[in-house]
């Protein structure tokens, strides 16, 4: 829920009651099915900030020609490239007991299902590098001189699908009468997307075209004050894009650049205005989200691959760097040297255990703020009632809910078995201090409630089906594309924004350093400090 | 009166034709049993002497109830006792006979008082004749039509019995008793009223049984319900409620998926085959001497278990689940599929129609490329694919789809009276060529015949059809349209 949605009045009396009532014990529905928070690793993370393990000494240490700190995307595409480039000895650590960092999946009683993010969108050809790892996995193939993609990956069909005004209805885009103002307001945006790609390079990743004059004006204002200075201020294509920025961002339009917004659409298929019958634009998906793509990369990593371990401080020295590690199960901690080194984790944190690291890491720091977001799995013992309109789609947004609505982590099976499924609910908290104070001390149950009373409208029958819950907080889970970022970032390598960025024998490899937090950003980054460390 | 007694003869003629069909036999027989009554009733009359009109009042309230009843009676026996129903049929008709047959006496000599026997005989059967002419053309026109056959039996069951309480009236200084005989009449019009009002929940009730005619078999597995019927058409499958094969002409759809695939290929020895848990194509399959091993892929344990096991069905798939080259598996195709190398040389396909999203991904691009690795250098793969007459667009987008995975597709389609005109394809990397001859014993197929059924005719010719695939199921949207159109 953004900023710019008015609260609603019943939503806004309905929380406060269910959270009393669920401390008073008597409010059934949230507590009937088990559930809990899935590992977040919240308390390992804030270890960094404590001063006990300073005092002892290293137990032992550990020697490593290229250490990777952190296994999420960008970490475990550095680990790859090393790999393919001859390179073994390596390790790659997090802190987590899962490798995949936002990719993570999980299990709900045997059932596959995304933690955080759950699809990529096909790369076109200004991402070599990921078409030729997607070749690799036998995703993309050449057959009769064509690429193709294997269909059984791609998302199914019915792709998704909007409740509205009471009813679902097909696509993402609220209904809009034709000839009506909302009509005339999303073609006016259309044109203006088409405008913009007509003036600007807009590709993913964002690097890889020349920062023009146009895109550094966008980079200045929010995308909400430009759509007012466009005079596009209908309340259901303004909904849309909120919802739009808030799926890619985890923040609205009134907080993010006007070339996010916009980058959004036009570095992709444009923005479809109804009535454009090119068909949804295709995406990979996997039940258990790209952990299916975390699973890919890691397999081959054995002992390589070090879960568990929470980075404390980095020095560089004479011979190389040297990092300090605390494992989860033990007390004491354990010093690992390198001779290179790949920092694929956040800024803020990389900042914080590398006090002497280079300026531009802690101005980044200071710049990038963080979404937060929690993501509910609920397992339903059978397939939900349905109100009329759209069939059940792959992803079901609800206009106006506190959530980006859910995604049925079963649609991709081939099964036609109707069985239990698994409800993956998406709700971006922004990056306020507050935001994060919930997302530390709100209970499980808070979080489903949430869920619960987004999907009473379109399934009154939710809750009675539901047997498990898993919820999982995504602390400093995605930079936010804020006014001036992208000017900021474009300036650090004039010219060379598509190579690793290095600081002596550390190479920052991470979304962060795009400004915005998709897999294929983090991917080719972690590619090219693996390239190049 | 008579108006009454003939309509109680027809409702239970109509009945009886309704419930246990050959309407000739039912009716005859009826009307037979009807009139015998009405003459034994009549020298019955003779034992009657005094007290006339009571005799008549309560002849007339018993008829009221008995008649009244009886169409609601007959529909809850067939429900509930239906191996009794013949009996009691035949004796309620009997019953209501003797009583009309006594009524007709006992007016004329009730009346004898007041006039000559020449008018008197002229005017009573004047009366009854005309009466009988109203409800003959009344009964299959308006009272059925109007107010369905219960409710009929009631209204007239009804005026019967205010027949009944005229009859008191007039007498009710000649009847003994009149109290009594009055609260007779209030009952029996009370528990007429009761039965109209709840006809509607009887019939419903009622119908909802005998429509569906006798289910053999129900069960809900975890996924579908599985409804096994016997009726005039033989033993009938449902899945869902959809209908899967009439017994009566199974044998035209079952015939027409197997043996064109099967016989061109000419030495087929390993055979899968795809849904179709009732054995229907196993049996057909096995005509085929050398075929070694047949596997049947089906998703539902019940439905193999039941083809397996119940007598009947074991009859009408020829015991095909029990043969030693049978194996059954039970999971879904497109695991079975992806999950193995071996190929085969007749790969069988016949799954339900496309009716949602699920079995939509059965008919894609993805299904039939896996198909294809599974499939013999030479072999065939057969594939049911609905109505091209109905949905036409449909059929030809599964052939578009076939074609796209580089296979050879070769449509065809039968008539199948429960279904229509019914389309199959047949996919193979050869062309299919008219086999030299089919298995002896058929009873739809001839060599001779065969090729008519590959020529389309112009309201079942091509069309341009988009490739199926799972990212855009066409196949799902256009098939709704297509049956939508039929249906609605």
């Amino acid at each position: 829920m953004g900023p710019s949605q008015p609260v609603k009045r019943r939503t806004a009396l309905a929380l406060p009651l269910a959270l009393g009532l669920g401390l008073a014990g008597c409010e059934p529905t949230p507590t009937a099915a088990p559930g809990g928070f899935t590992d977040d690793a919240m308390a390992r993370g804030h270890r960094m900030r404590q001063a006990d393990w300073r005092a002892a000494p290293p137990a032992r240490t550990l020697r490593t020609q290229v250490l990777i700190v952190g296994a999420g995307m960008a970490g475990l595409a550095a680990a790859r490239a090393l790999h393919r480039r001859g390179i073994e000895d390596f390790l790659v650590m997090d802190l987590h007991d899962q490798a995949g960092g936002n990719a993570r999946g999980g299990q709900l009683a045997g059932l596959p299902h995304p933690l955080g993010a759950h699809y990529l969108p096909l790369p076109g050809e200004d991402a070599p590098e990921i078409l030729e790892w997607l070749q690799e996995l036998g995703l993309r193939k050449r057959l009769h001189g064509l690429w193709v993609w294997d269909e059984r990956h791609l998302c199914h069909s019915p792709q998704e699908r909007v409740f509205a005004d009471g009813q679902w209805h097909e696509g993402l885009l609220p209904p809009a009468e034709p000839g009506s103002a909302t009509s005339a307001q999303y073609e006016a945006f259309s044109l203006w997307v088409g405008q913009v790609q007509r003036e600007a390079r807009f590709v993913v990743p964002a690097g890889r075209a020349r920062w023009s004059a146009a895109q550094a004006e966008l980079d200045r204002t929010t995308f909400a004050d430009a759509l007012d200075r466009h005079g596009l201020t209908d309340s259901k294509l303004r909904w849309y894009l909120d919802y739009c920025c808030i799926d890619d961002f985890g923040a609205p339009a009134a907080t993010v650049s006007a070339w996010a917004g916009l980058h959004y659409f036009a570095s992709r298929q444009g923005f479809k205005a109804p009535g454009d019958a090119t068909p949804a634009e295709p995406v990979l998906t996997w039940p258990e989200g790209n952990d299916w793509l975390v699973r890919q990369l890691s397999a081959n990593l054995g002992d390589r691959l070090r879960l568990g371990l929470t980075a404390l401080a980095l020095e560089e020295n004479r011979s190389g760097v040297r990092l300090l590690a605390l494992a989860s199960d033990k007390t004491e901690t354990l010093r690992i040297d390198a001779q290179q080194l790949v920092l694929a984790v956040p800024v803020h944190v990389a900042a914080r255990m590398w006090p002497a690291g280079p300026v531009v890491l802690h101005e980044a720091a200071r710049r990038i703020q963080h979404s937060n977001w929690v993501v509910v799995n609920a397992r339903l013992r059978s397939a939900l009632e349905d109100r009329g309109g759209a069939a059940p789609a792959w992803d079901n947004v609800i206009t106006h809910g506190k959530g980006l609505g859910y995604v049925d982590a079963s649609h991709q099976s081939l099964d036609p078995r109707p069985g239990p499924k698994v409800l993956t609910w998406y709700h971006s908290l922004g990056g306020s201090l507050a935001a994060r104070a919930t997302l530390r001390d709100a209970p499980w149950t808070h979080w489903f409630t949430q869920m619960q009373s987004d999907l009473a409208v379109p399934h009154p029958d939710f809750a009675e089906r539901v047997s498990h819950v898993s919820v999982s907080r995504h602390g400093h889970a995605m930079a936010i594309p804020t006014p001036g970022l992208q000017n900021w970032l474009a300036a650090l390598q004039p010219g060379r924004r598509s190579a690793a960025l290095r600081q002596g024998r550390v190479s920052l490899a991470h979304s962060d350093w795009a400004g915005y937090s998709i897999l294929e950003e983090a991917f080719v980054r972690g590619h090219w400090a693996g390239s190049a460390a | 009166m008579a108006a009454c007694g003939l309509l109680y003869e027809l409702t239970a003629g109509a009945l009886a034709s309704y419930l246990l069909s050959d309407s000739v036999l039912q009716f005859s027989t009826i009307i037979g049993a009807y009139l015998f009554a009405m003459g034994v009733g009549s020298w019955l009359s003779r034992y009657f002497e005094r007290q006339l009109p009571a005799h008549f009042l309560r002849i007339e309230l018993l008829v009221s109830c008995i008649g009244g009843f009886l169409p609601a009676t007959l529909f809850l026996a067939h429900a509930w006792a239906a191996d009794a129903f013949r009996a009691l049929l035949y004796g309620l008709v009997f019953l209501v006979g003797l009583l009309v047959g006594l009524e007709i006496p006992l007016v004329m000599r009730m009346l004898k008082r007041n006039s000559s026997l020449r008018e008197l005989v002229a005017q009573v059967l004047t009366f009854d004749y005309l009466g009988a002419l109203a409800v003959s053309v009344a009964f299959p026109l308006v009272l059925v039509p109007q107010l369905g056959l219960i409710r009929t039996g009631l209204v007239f069951g009804l005026l019967n019995a205010m027949v009944a309480l005229w009859t008191l009236w007039i007498f009710r200084f000649e009847i003994r008793r009149v109290a009594a005989h009055a609260w007779a009449c209030v009952l029996c019009i009370a528990a007429l009223i009761v039965g109209l009002g709840q006809a509607e929940q009887i019939t419903r009730w009622a119908e909802d049984r005998f429509y569906e005619e006798r289910i053999l078999f129900a069960e809900s597995s975890q996924w579908q319900r599985v409804v096994v019927t016997h009726g005039r058409a033989g033993h009938r499958l449902f899945l869902n409620g959809n209908l899967q094969f009439a017994e009566r002409d199974e044998y035209r759809y079952h015939e027409a998926l197997v043996h064109p695939a099967m016989a061109a290929h000419g030495a087929v020895r390993r055979v899968a085959v795809l849904g179709g848990g009732d054995g229907m194509a196993v049996r057909e399959i096995l005509r085929y001497p050398g075929v070694e091993s047949i596997t049947l892929v089906e998703l539902d344990p019940h439905m193999t278990r039941l083809f397996a096991q119940h007598e009947a069905l074991r009859r009408l798939n020829a015991d095909a689940l029990h043969s030693p080259k049978v194996k059954v598996v039970n999971t879904d195709a497109f695991k079975w599929l992806e999950s193995g190398t071996d190929t085969y040389d007749l790969i069988v396909v016949d799954f339900p129609d496309p009716t949602n999203f699920s079995i939509g991904k059965l008919y894609t691009q993805s299904f039939y490329a896996l198909l294809d690795q599974r499939l013999a250098a030479s072999g065939y793969a057969v594939i049911q694919s609905t109505s091209p007459l109905v949905a036409r667009q449909s059929f030809w987008t599964v052939v578009s789809t076939i074609e796209s995975v580089g296979l050879r597709a070769t449509p065809y389609h039968a008539h199948v009276p429960s279904f229509g005109e019914w389309g199959f394809v047949i996919a193979g990397r050869r062309p299919w060529r008219k086999p030299e001859q089919l298995p002896g014993g058929l009873r739809f197929l001839d060599g001779a015949t065969l090729s008519a059924l590959f020529e389309f005719p112009l309201d079942m010719a091509r069309v341009t059809a988009q490739v199926n695939q799972l990212s855009n199921q066409v196949l799902v949207h256009t098939y709704e349209r297509e049956w939508g159109r039929v249906s609605r």
